[in-house]
């Protein structure tokens, strides 16, 4: 599809065009949702629960891109703790198990957050600069290699490879950059230091480095995708229990202002509490639903983020007529989860692109029988996995 | 229609009314030792008085009420060629976009980093610059730093993506920087958290008293009475002093619908000024109603397109998207509506016949018939205005002019 309805419809960019949070770099202009963010954002341990394709990835990516809004000012420092990237090595049994994990993924943070960001890393004084290069070189594999990518294709294109959560879809200056890339690769060319310390040192040591000697307000740990690894998928309890030893430390690191923040599927909710009675209630908790109204909202909010708010409904450039909420009919026919929406929403438009294709002279408007097709196809073709996702979307 | 030149009053304390209110909730927040809410919208319909406020906040409030404060007031859109709200000479930490003039992120930054003295390094890129501010902002734990960003809605959203990815985003991290952002129409979607969770409030209109006191302050004897002045201009501050100046009510309304306009280019703005009276009898509209409204109204209009004409009105930042249509602003529609009412009363009756028509073919349509009750109460009100303005009996409107819907 080319896409000729951007231009027609006055549209500055595709606000559908993502299924995965992580690839849309206009997703924190559409936040449905402040109750969830508002946990999410704020200094305190939190569990947010949902289904599969609830949202919870969306809000992770988001809460990870507003603590960089503006970078370098005074702001918590995001760590994505993405379980299904450390599948082969997939023991959680002890806390140290996930410090292992932790620690690695803080190296990634640090690195990206550097290349964005170089002035965190030039402001930093030499000794810290090098004892920091000399974490990363230890802890990110191939780094000469994403050096180079990074010199070819900036902070995005080496984000893309080492964790896609960590895209910002920024460029930072090039003068810049090119100092912090010529900086590591002077000291990747020293001798390492020795390291002998203990996975809890090690973890220690770098939340030292990020909320005292780089500045930042506090460490958010951003823990996702239990859903996305088959074993713990397939078993709420064994979940559970992998998780209990990180989460059962996390009150305590609130002293030291380190927030982790559970982004976890609704079955795990009653394992976990069982497992965590003593340490419940220091979580903040919430539960992300989509109900009808929105769901519509969620499209509105494309709508009106694409237009730079000349419009907020398709409504306003279809053949229904200005009586019907087209996004909230739209709501009533799907599975209730974002991920639905968007899908029949891109459908939509694809029908209606067709439509017109084969009549450029036709009137530049979604007609009723555009989307009528795309719920006919809605029903038919994604008929495998409603029932499964009107299952999980209902709790059952 | 004749139009005239007019132009606003700039902003001079003792012309200044009211907004105590306000006031107080700003300065409550600055007062604050460790503000979680660091940022402030204002929103309001053009003529309410946004710009005055921040000129107030800015020259006044700010200077007289909070010491080691330091401020900066960008205005960020022209309200028209002829208005300069903020008067003829330019003060310190100050920047009024003039019409046609493109606010640069450079030289945004370079007003903040001239008014703090702040060293940077050799040719500094736009990091650094932003890096020197903040931590001249830190090390100043003692002081409050406020931002005013003056219509920043109607301005351009680039600047404001720049200024908030670059600039807003990290000096809000801190607690004693604060921003207030004013603008009318459709608002910004900020992606900043301490923006989306900044304190709203919407500035409201007059009463008969304020405008009262207004043309005592104005120094203004009125040939209308305080209030047709209040009436016509419905409370909007900025109607005043030229209501006071009119000589009867149709001229009244026709000065107001001027003034409104105003924020258009020269141009276009008989045209846009069209379309708006064209639309003004419907609560909200779409594409489809507009090509419609526009055709009965000025079958000479340039444009047939329903959508380049909700485009054209768009820009103007007098129209934005609510609930499932564009609706015009208030003080736009009611002025519109009293003017066609008094002065081309032709017209006002075919724009409500049409209005009419148009629901009632909506009536009759058997794919709407679950909005039937809908429809057939907006048939009864334009039924109704119909017959104030002497039509009795709706169904003698015309039917012809439904065939010219698009």
């Amino acid at each position: 599809m080319q896409k000729l309805w951007l231009n027609h419809f006055g549209f500055r960019f595709d606000p559908f065009e993502y299924l995965e949070a992580s690839q849309d770099p206009h997703l924190n202009r559409y936040l449905i949702g402040h109750e969830a963010f508002s946990a999410a954002w704020s200094e305190t341990p939190a569990l947010i629960f949902s289904p599969p394709g609830g949202g919870k990835t969306a809000l992770r990516i988001y809460a990870f891109r507003a603590c960089w809004t503006g970078g370098g000012g005074y702001q918590p420092f995001p760590i994505h703790y993405h379980l299904p990237h450390y599948f082969e090595n997939s023991n959680f049994s002890t806390l140290e198990d996930h410090l292992q994990k932790i620690v690695h993924s803080t190296a990634i943070a640090l690195f990206l957050s550097f290349a964005y960001y170089p002035l965190i890393f030039l402001k930093a004084s030499p000794s810290l600069q090098k004892q920091l290069a000399q974490f990363i070189f230890t802890w990110v594999p191939n780094i000469d290699y994403y050096l180079e990518v990074l010199r070819d294709g900036g902070p995005d294109r080496v984000a893309a490879q080492l964790d896609r959560s960590y895209q910002l879809h920024q460029t930072p200056d090039p003068a810049l950059l090119s100092l912090v890339r010529v900086t590591l690769e002077k000291h990747l060319a020293e001798e390492p230091s020795p390291i002998g310390l203990s996975i809890q040192k090690v973890f220690e040591r770098l939340m030292k480095w990020i909320t005292q000697d780089l500045g930042f307000r506090a460490v958010y740990l951003l823990l996702d995708g239990v859903d996305g690894f088959p074993e713990l998928a397939r078993s709420p309890g064994f979940a559970a229990e992998s998780l209990v030893n990180l989460f059962a430390n996390a009150p305590t690191w609130t002293q030291t202002r380190i927030f982790l923040k559970g982004f976890l599927p609704l079955e795990i909710r009653a394992h976990l509490q069982a497992r965590l009675e003593k340490q419940w209630p220091a979580f903040g908790q919430v539960e992300l639903k989509w109900d009808e109204a929105m769901l519509a909202e969620l499209i509105r909010r494309r709508v009106y983020a694409a237009t730079e708010g000349e419009f907020a409904s398709l409504g306003a450039v279809s053949a229904v007529p200005s009586v019907q909420d087209m996004e909230l009919e739209l709501a009533r026919t799907v599975n209730p989860l974002p991920r639905e929406m968007l899908v029949l929403v891109r459908q939509i438009l694809f029908e209606y692109e067709k439509r017109w294709g084969e009549n450029p002279g036709a009137e530049k408007r979604v007609q009723t029988e555009d989307i009528e097709r795309a719920l006919d196809w809605y029903r038919i073709d994604q008929a495998h996995i409603t029932k499964e996702l009107t299952s999980i979307a209902l709790g059952r | 229609m004749v139009e005239t030149f007019i132009s606003p009053s700039p902003y001079v304390l003792k012309k200044f009314v009211n907004r105590e209110e306000e006031v107080k909730q700003i300065l409550t927040l600055l007062r604050q030792s460790q503000p979680r809410v660091r940022a402030v919208v204002i929103d309001g319909d053009r003529g309410v008085g946004k710009t005055w406020l921040s000129l107030h906040l800015q020259r006044t409030v700010f200077k007289k009420e909070i010491t080691g404060l330091t401020s900066w007031l960008f205005s960020l859109w022209s309200p028209g060629e002829h208005y300069r709200p903020e008067g003829d000479k330019p003060q310190e930490n100050e920047r009024f976009v003039r019409e046609g003039e493109k606010l640069e992120i450079d030289e945004f930054l370079a007003i903040i980093v001239n008014s703090l003295s702040i060293e940077l390094p050799p040719n500094p890129v736009l990091a650094e610059k932003v890096d020197a501010v903040r931590r001249y902002v830190q090390s100043h734990v003692d002081n409050r730093f406020v931002l005013i960003l003056d219509s920043a809605y109607e301005s351009n959203w680039s600047l404001l993506e720049q200024l908030e990815t670059h600039f807003l985003g990290n000096l809000l991290t801190l607690n004693n920087f604060f921003v207030i952002v004013t603008g009318r129409g459709r608002p910004y979607p900020w992606k900043i958290p301490f923006l989306i969770e900044a304190v709203r409030f919407g500035l409201g209109k007059f009463s008969v008293e304020q405008i009262q006191q207004q043309l005592e302050r104005f120094k203004l004897s009125a040939i209308l009475s305080v209030d047709d002045i209040y009436n016509i201009g419905d409370g909007w501050p900025i109607f005043t002093e030229f209501l006071a100046s009119a000589k009867d009510r149709i001229d009244a309304l026709d000065v107001a619908a001027n003034l409104l306009f105003a924020v258009v280019s020269a141009q276009d703005r008989l045209q846009i000024r069209k379309y708006f009276e064209a639309l003004c009898p419907l609560e909200g509209f779409g594409e489809t109603e507009a090509a419609l409204m526009v055709a009965i109204y000025d079958p000479n209009a340039l444009d047939k397109d329903g959508r380049d004409i909700c485009r054209k009105m768009n820009k103007t930042h007098l129209v934005s998207w609510k609930d499932g249509g564009y609706v015009i602003n208030h003080p736009v529609k009611r002025i519109l509506r009293e003017y066609l009412k008094l002065n081309k009363q032709d017209d006002w009756i075919s724009l409500n016949c049409a209005a009419y028509r148009r629901f009632q073919r909506q009536s009759d349509d058997p794919s709407l018939t679950r909005f039937r009750s809908f429809f057939e109460s907006q048939m009864k009100f334009y039924a109704g205005i119909l017959s104030e303005s002497g039509v009795q009996d709706p169904e003698t409107c015309p039917k012809e002019k439904m065939e010219e819907m698009p």
